[in-house]
């Protein structure tokens, strides 16, 4: 079996951990990466809590096909909290090989809750998770951090997920998953600093298992033949607000699955590469996926995002007209953790 | 036949290998490994060259390193292996392997004359080509950047 995976539930204020099994209704209604993060985001989160109250959570999450034969590996990590200043659902995507070195250290998501009383930084290593001290580099930046974070654990393949510094003033703050993959993130940033957490590190050798990899392969091997670029003619009748809410939709189904962002291009309702998707998933997890079920997922998936920020006291115009599809799917991660 | 120039490290053949060879996504187990050095342009994907006078061989304990006959390639003999790792050590190219869970010396295999990895390459940087062939088509290469067309 393939599936289910962990996700650990970390309180930096008391230090507990707690490694859970990621249930198959989660799994699959929402997949896992960014939409998992959001079904989470929304269920764990409290409603009124105050903007700096260590009850609000940081969650990172893996695709589904991290570290799995999907193509150019899937590494990408997403990471959800509630944004300190806005109030709305963060949701930032950052490239390079953490998500997968998350996966093959036996954990698919890591909910973070809770102020460590002094600046840490968790330490993930197969299937371990610890608190150490981030005192000496807290003032560093984010790829400075990395460094020191990487020479402390003598682990030169360890990914680091770290948070700059703000210098004096409203500077912005960057989230950097390695050398090349940083992405400003202010909020996200203030919130994970909030926590006094200055930087994850993951290294794992842990397998991910397969459930039939001759047919993962296998798809993997026609996903990478047929490339066809999609026609910029054939898009330019639709209708711009669909468009949009589609593209939405099937961003959030890419950031579940953890491939490269480049794969949107090559992936669209109309094209053979859909189906295709939906049979790698099956061969890779076991969970059954037809092509019409995964563009419903992308929607139930940003939809999930949208009542966070509707219940949060968002309600665009806007966002109402993008907004269709089922309302409510239950809970299916237990509120208490 | 690698193109470092042609490596964008995205570590698709690290997984591809493991699923095939092992059938579990496990980099750490797999033939091929991509020495990557972050911020720097480049990698370089890492395996068994097969030596003509393999230093794995000559440092085996056990005598678990042999060529087979059959094709010529240097494979090494699970049930004798003891796991001293020192044919990983010694290997100048770094293209020998270590199993993590069962102990055991890993080589690449080249999968029966079809490797996986070169399958699965997205950019063409790791190519199957027969060894005195590619002597030649790299001189090719070289010589190419010196006199452009």
């Amino acid at each position: 079996m393939a599936l289910p995976r962990k996700a650990a539930f970390v309180d930096l204020g008391s230090g507990r951990v707690e490694v859970r099994e990621i249930p198959r209704p989660l799994r699959e209604s929402f997949l896992g990466g960014r939409g998992i993060d959001m079904h989470l985001l929304y269920h764990l989160t409290e409603t009124n809590l105050d903007t700096w109250d260590p009850g609000n959570i940081l969650v990172l999450g893996a695709g589904v096909l991290a570290g799995t034969p999907a193509p150019l590996a899937a590494g990408a990590i997403h990471i959800g909290g509630r944004l300190p200043l806005t109030g709305l659902a963060g949701s930032l995507i950052l490239g390079g090989f953490f998500g997968a070195e998350l996966r093959f250290a036996g954990f698919d998501h890591l909910v973070i809750r809770g102020r460590a009383e002094g600046p840490v930084y968790l330490s993930v290593q197969d299937g371990k998770i610890e608190t150490c001290d981030a005192a000496p580099f807290w003032d560093e930046d984010s790829l400075g951090a990395q460094g020191v974070i990487r020479d402390t654990l003598g682990e030169d393949n360890a990914q680091v997920l770290s948070v700059g510094t703000p210098g004096d003033g409203p500077t912005p703050l960057e989230l950097r998953a390695d050398a090349v993959h940083c992405r400003e993130a202010s909020e996200l940033g203030l919130l994970m600093k909030s926590k006094n957490l200055k930087a994850v590190a993951v290294r794992g050798t842990m397998p991910i298992e397969i459930e039939d990899p001759d047919k993962a392969l296998r798809c993997l091997g026609e996903l990478m033949v047929h490339s066809p670029l999609p026609d910029a003619a054939d898009q330019s009748g639709r209708d711009i607000i669909q468009k949009i809410y589609e593209d939405e939709c099937l961003q959030a189904l890419i950031d579940s699955l953890g491939i490269m962002k480049c794969s949107s291009d090559l992936l669209s309702p109309e094209m053979q590469q859909w189906e295709l998707y939906g049979l790698l998933l099956e061969a890779v997890t076991g969970l059954r996926c037809r092509p019409s079920e995964l563009m419903r997922t992308g929607e139930r998936i940003f939809n999930q995002e949208q009542l966070f920020n509707i219940r949060e006291g968002f309600t665009g115009a806007q966002r109402e007209r993008l907004f269709k599809g089922h309302f409510f799917w239950g809970e299916l991660w237990p509120k208490s953790w | 036949m690698i193109d470092s120039e042609r490596c964008i490290g995205c570590k698709l053949c690290e997984v591809v290998c493991s699923v095939k060879k092992e059938r579990v996504s496990d980099p750490s187990r797999s033939r091929i490994h991509v020495l990557f050095w972050e911020g720097e342009a480049g990698a370089l994907p890492v395996f068994c060259q097969h030596c003509e006078e393999p230093l794995c061989a000559l440092v085996c304990p056990v005598n678990a390193v042999k060529r087979e006959e059959s094709t010529g390639l240097i494979i090494p003999d699970r049930e004798l292996c003891v796991g001293c790792g020192g044919c990983v050590s010694v290997c100048p190219l770094y293209g020998a392997g270590f199993d993590g869970i069962e102990k055991k010396a890993l080589r690449c295999d080249l999968c029966q004359g079809d490797p996986t990895c070169v399958k699965y390459c997205p950019t063409g940087a790791i190519r199957f080509a027969d060894r005195d062939q590619s002597q030649i088509d790299k001189k090719r290469a070289a010589a190419r950047k010196l006199y452009p067309r």
